[in-house]
């Protein structure tokens, strides 16, 4: 369907992705990598924000450059920073956008009250966006990315400002879309994409990390996730030996999780690896750095 | 052995054209005409939503009427030359204040990153608003080179359109030039500066070739120069139509 062919991005010397090949089809795919990875880059060349550097992006075969409008009529696109007019009411907003896609104003009107309906905000059609929370508007963002009932759905961070609940129905409406469609989901929560997308996508030091189920992904650390409870005063040196996932305080002690290659320590409990401990491990660095 | 072999008779010369006529045909896909692709555009968009921030386009129509209107109190008696040169000095100045006005308002806005990804993309809306807006510029400037022509008897109306016509779409040429080669605040406001301290610098200079061309130049060849800027002018509308972001405007 969507095939990433030797892509890479340079903005001067500076490069921000390197010799990427992917392949899409129907399904949900998780893009997860922490920030400055460049992942944005990727989701911009897959929405044709930005042309690659070198190498093509093709859909059924076809450069997705030079299909162009044919290519965005098949399109929904949730930006990171989704911008909206203050004083546009979301009906607004999403009326002027389905005009922009192409969507005559009375087919645009019953999607728009569905899909606003379908995020929860089918109270507030009319009400100016200015007044609006940052989940609110990022609801928005997800339902004019629908408008056009796209093949392709490709939404970057767009979990960014909801609330529990609000990531709950949203997983739920996800793995709905992605029955019929291609769903790329680029974000740095490991549990937002979890539990519902058929592959996850890692990238790392600017090249394809990982393309594989959650599963085959968590193998390649079976064996090696332990957890253990220490006293809190050898919790430091515990630190510097092991790469610890997480650590929790429970009546004075320390119960840690973390990664070990070899013999494992008499009293370490041997643990199936999840998805936010290949994470941590394999992007240690560079949130250490971020810390 | 020879029984088994097939026979396939070679198709004539006409047959073979006609059926690669129309293998190519149906292989690829026709490509809209620029007229069609505009008309498609306006019905599928609609003016309303093609002029979405009319609220501020109106007030600078409205600032610009009201520099026009400046025309009402020229002096009864003013230099034919100085008047030519005015003519073609500010005859882009309103095309010029809502097309940088759309393009810096259209490709900063938080919003271009969504618009982007719309079958019709900034940059087509762009491109729409800049031929609506130079064929409304030509409309006012016309309407204000009738009232010159009508006011000193030495203004000769067909050239003095010529005139106007052809420095608004050589201007425009220049400005989308310089808009979709270098995409910066600096490259438009050094294509304003040029424009308007070159010819302010020839009209000083009192530069023989310089009056020769706005006074003297046969009305035929302002007319083959202005068809050429016409066919330039839409050439580079077209492109801005497939125009391809690479990263960063302004």
């Amino acid at each position: 369907m969507l095939v990433v062919k030797d892509v890479s991005k340079r903005y001067g010397d500076f490069t921000a992705l390197q010799q990427i090949n992917l392949e899409f089809n129907t399904g949900l795919y998780g893009l997860l990598a922490p920030n400055g990875a460049g992942k944005t880059t990727l989701i911009k060349m897959l929405a044709t924000l930005i042309a690659p550097s070198e190498g093509e992006i093709y859909y059924n075969g076809k450069n997705i450059i030079d299909m162009d409008e044919q290519y965005r009529e098949l399109l929904g696109f949730l930006p990171q920073q989704f911008g909206y007019y203050k004083n546009y009411s979301p009906k607004q907003y999403m009326l002027y956008l389905a005009a922009l896609k192409g969507i005559g104003k009375k087919e645009a009107l019953k999607k728009i009250d569905d899909l606003l309906e379908k995020v929860a905000l089918g109270d507030v059609v009319n009400k100016k966006m200015k007044k609006f929370s940052g989940g609110m508007i990022q609801r928005v963002g997800i339902a004019q990315a629908l408008l056009n009932d796209p093949k392709i759905l490709i939404l970057d961070e767009p979990t960014a400002g909801l609330d529990p609940k609000e990531r709950a129905r949203f997983r739920h409406l996800l793995t709905e879309l992605a029955r019929d469609r291609l769903v790329i989901i680029s974000t740095h929560i490991v549990s937002d994409i979890e539990s519902i997308a058929n592959e996850i996508i890692m990238i790392k030091n600017k090249q394809l990390l990982y393309k594989d189920s959650v599963e085959d992904i968590c193998s390649t650390l079976r064996g090696n996730v332990f957890e253990t409870t220490i006293d809190f005063d050898l919790l430091e040196a515990f630190r510097k030996k092991y790469v610890l996932l997480s650590e929790k305080q429970e009546y004075g002690k320390m119960i840690v999780r973390f990664i070990h290659k070899g013999v494992p320590e008499a009293g370490w409990k041997p643990v199936a690896p999840q998805l936010e401990d290949v994470f941590l491990y394999e992007y240690r660095d560079e949130i250490e750095g971020e810390v | 052995m020879k029984k088994d072999q097939f026979k396939i008779p070679m198709p004539d010369e006409s047959t073979i054209e006609a059926q690669i006529s129309q293998i190519v045909s149906r292989g690829l896909v026709k490509r809209e005409s620029f007229s069609s692709y505009l008309r498609s555009m306006v019905q599928q968009v609609g003016w309303r939503h093609l002029f979405s921030d009319r609220l501020e386009l109106s007030f600078i129509l409205s600032i610009a009427i009201g520099l026009y209107s400046l025309f009402l109190i020229v002096p009864n008696h003013a230099e034919i030359q100085d008047l030519y040169t005015y003519i073609f000095l500010f005859s882009p100045i309103l095309f010029l204040a809502l097309s940088i006005y759309t393009y810096v308002n259209k490709t900063q806005n938080a919003t271009y990153d969504v618009e982007m990804a719309c079958k019709y993309n900034v940059y087509q809306v762009i491109a729409f608003r800049m031929l609506a807006f130079s064929i409304s510029t030509m409309f006012l400037n016309t309407l204000g080179i009738a009232f010159l022509a009508m006011k000193y008897e030495g203004i000769h109306f067909i050239r003095a359109f010529m005139l106007s016509s052809t420095s608004l779409l050589l201007f425009s040429i220049i400005l989308l030039f310089a808009l979709m080669n270098r995409r910066t605040k600096g490259i438009v406001m050094i294509t304003i500066a040029v424009w308007v301290m070159g010819n302010t610098f020839l009209k000083s200079v009192n530069n023989e070739l310089y009056n020769d061309m706005l006074l003297h130049m046969p009305v035929i060849v302002y007319a083959v120069v202005l068809l050429g800027c016409l066919i330039i002018f839409m050439n580079y509308l077209k492109k801005l139509i497939v125009f391809k972001q690479s990263e960063g405007v302004f």
